[in-house]
């Protein structure tokens, strides 16, 4: 593999403002009241395909998986159960723009209770709430089948959660409900479509002990997409069905797209259904496959699902993952399925170093939408179908990341 | 001297280790602390935030800083986890805003002036350094 130059982003503002929010953090540390945490994943990450495949090209990546987050917790008095917590979040692949990954107030009005207002984190999956947290799972990245932004293309909402812990025995019992809204962006066909959505109602349920942890996860999303108006727009789109319906006229084009699935949406609805489970002793097991069920709209269902086998050596952890996504319904087409070997390395009680090989197997076998139209799988390349102007594909593609990460 | 031999007296003196590293554990509270007993599991369970009190008795609990050679064994023995796991255990609650950790401090004397100074503390000290200042609750 040819290494090529460095990819470093110009924008480091982000950087600067959370690098002196952290010397201000060891100052803060003295003031009553006043909790801060931080956590930080620096890594790397380089494929062997000419075509860029789940955030990663040829060139090794230092942005893609590393980010850095800071959390101010303030209690105001001990005896009053009221916190203000505020996480500011720069990721490298968000050229490092800081962002309020959250902004909340917390009540616990009981011991069993915890209620949460403001911008929160959601939880669809099992890992959706600690994705940028890297010391709480064995991975360089989660599987980006289950994981990647096609299927969950944002982190945190405006809204409300509510927290139910039980202790039955040795088990917990963890009841989370979730209501909220938020405007994101969502990839597609490599074009960044705008979604407002409406409203997020989610439930997740996790019962586990000290090695056993099981995770259920419902959540219904309404939303709203200008879909045909932005993928329209793109010119290769438009090159495209303009070929296929042998016009260049906006009428018969919107058409062609009306029949394969592209308009606008009005009244979207989606459904997340979460199954995971993890156990943890000497063996590390963990398992999800999760679904996402969308309708009447350019976006994929998506059916995805991984299972990681293994064991802790001391500090060292080997472990294999299986992972598999696939789409249907829609114009899009990303199926995949990967094969991954890794090894965790406890560096320290808050530190974590992770190496991880992929290969990933992707049937670029085109779909037939209707007759003319056949859609080639693209799996997670970023890049559009050859039918409109994307790049051809290699079938198999390797994948190396490297990530530090540490909370403190 | 066989391998086998080398390797079994080798895991026997380890065990032996941790078995005196565990019984120098001291549980301390507040000498007005009325509660005279406590289990391995009502501790864990209050040191993991999983309750706020034993037996009805709601306290504060403070650690031991993290690297301290007391607060690994606590950290094995009591709580059953590696220190690792400890921190990733409080690194999903502390990051989804569910839950916070004790507060640390850096050593016995610290720990034994908290607690003489909070009548609704618990914390932990190696055995030997316990005094007259504080109530020993429990020794694990």
């Amino acid at each position: 593999m040819a290494w090529g130059p460095v990819i470093m982003n110009k924008k480091t503002p982000g950087i600067g403002l959370i690098a002196c929010s952290l010397l201000y953090a060891g100052l803060s540390q003295a003031n009553n009241g006043i909790r801060t945490d931080a956590f930080i994943t620096a890594g790397g990450v380089f494929t062997d395909s000419s075509v860029p495949f789940e955030g990663a090209g040829k060139d090794i990546n230092f942005n893609r998986l590393s980010r850095i987050g800071l959390q101010y917790t303030y209690t105001p008095k001990h005896d009053i159960p009221v916190t203000f917590t505020g996480q500011l979040l720069a990721r490298g692949d968000n050229d490092w723009g800081v962002t309020a990954e959250w902004a909340l107030i917390s009540y616990r009005p009981s011991s069993s209770w915890l209620i949460n207002v403001g911008k929160v984190r959601t939880a669809l999956f099992m890992y959706s709430q600690f994705y940028d947290i890297g010391v709480t799972y064995p991975w360089a990245t989660p599987p980006e089948e289950v994981y990647g932004k096609y299927n969950i293309p944002f982190t945190s909402m405006g809204g409300i959660e509510a927290v139910n812990t039980q202790f039955i025995g040795d088990w917990v019992l963890k009841t989370r409900l979730q209501s909220g809204n938020n405007d994101f962006m969502v990839p597609a066909m490599g074009v960044q479509v705008p979604v407002q959505m409406e409203y997020l109602h989610a439930l997740q349920v996790n019962l586990s002990d000290d090695e056993l942890s099981l995770t259920l996860g419902y959540s219904r999303i309404g939303w709203q997409s200008q879909e045909f108006n932005t993928l329209g727009a793109d010119p290769r789109v438009q090159g495209a069905f303009g070929t296929l319906a042998g016009s260049s006229d906006p009428a018969v084009i919107a058409g062609l797209a009306s029949q394969v699935g592209i308009a606008n949406t009005t009244n979207g609805k989606a459904e997340f259904i979460d199954l995971g489970v993890k156990y943890d002793s000497d063996i590390l097991i963990i398992a999800e496959i999760v679904k996402r069920r969308l309708g009447n709209t350019t976006f994929p269902t998506v059916e995805a699902g991984f299972v990681t086998a293994g064991y802790h050596f001391n500090k060292y952890t080997p472990l294999v993952t299986y992972s598999r996504g696939e789409t249907s319904g829609s114009l899009i087409q990303q199926e995949q399925a990967s094969i991954a070997l890794g090894l965790s390395i406890t560096t320290s009680a808050s530190s974590m170093l992770k190496f991880e090989v992929k290969n990933t197997q992707v049937d670029d076998g085109s779909v037939a939408l209707m007759p003319g139209l056949n859609i080639n799988n693209v799996g997670l390349y970023d890049t559009l179908p050859t039918l409109f102007g994307g790049s051809a594909i290699e079938d198999s593609v390797n994948k190396i990341s490297i990530t530090f990460s540490t909370v403190l | 001297m066989k391998l086998s031999k080398i390797i079994s007296a080798l895991l026997i003196s380890i065990s032996l280790t941790s078995t005196a590293f565990a019984a120098s554990i001291a549980v301390i509270v507040h000498p007005s602390n009325s509660l005279n007993d406590a289990s391995k599991d009502e501790v864990k369970r209050l040191f993991l935030s999983k309750t706020d009190a034993i037996k009805g008795k709601k306290l504060k609990p403070v650690a031991q800083n993290n690297g301290q050679s007391i607060r690994i064994v606590f950290d094995e023995d009591i709580l059953g986890k590696s220190p690792s796991k400890v921190k990733a255990y409080w690194a999903r609650l502390v990051f989804t805003a569910s839950g916070m950790p004790p507060p640390e401090l850096d050593s016995n004397t610290a720990i034994i002036k908290w607690v003489s100074n909070n009548p609704d503390a618990i914390g932990y000290i190696e055995e030997g350094a316990a005094n007259d200042s504080i109530k020993v609750l429990k020794k694990f």
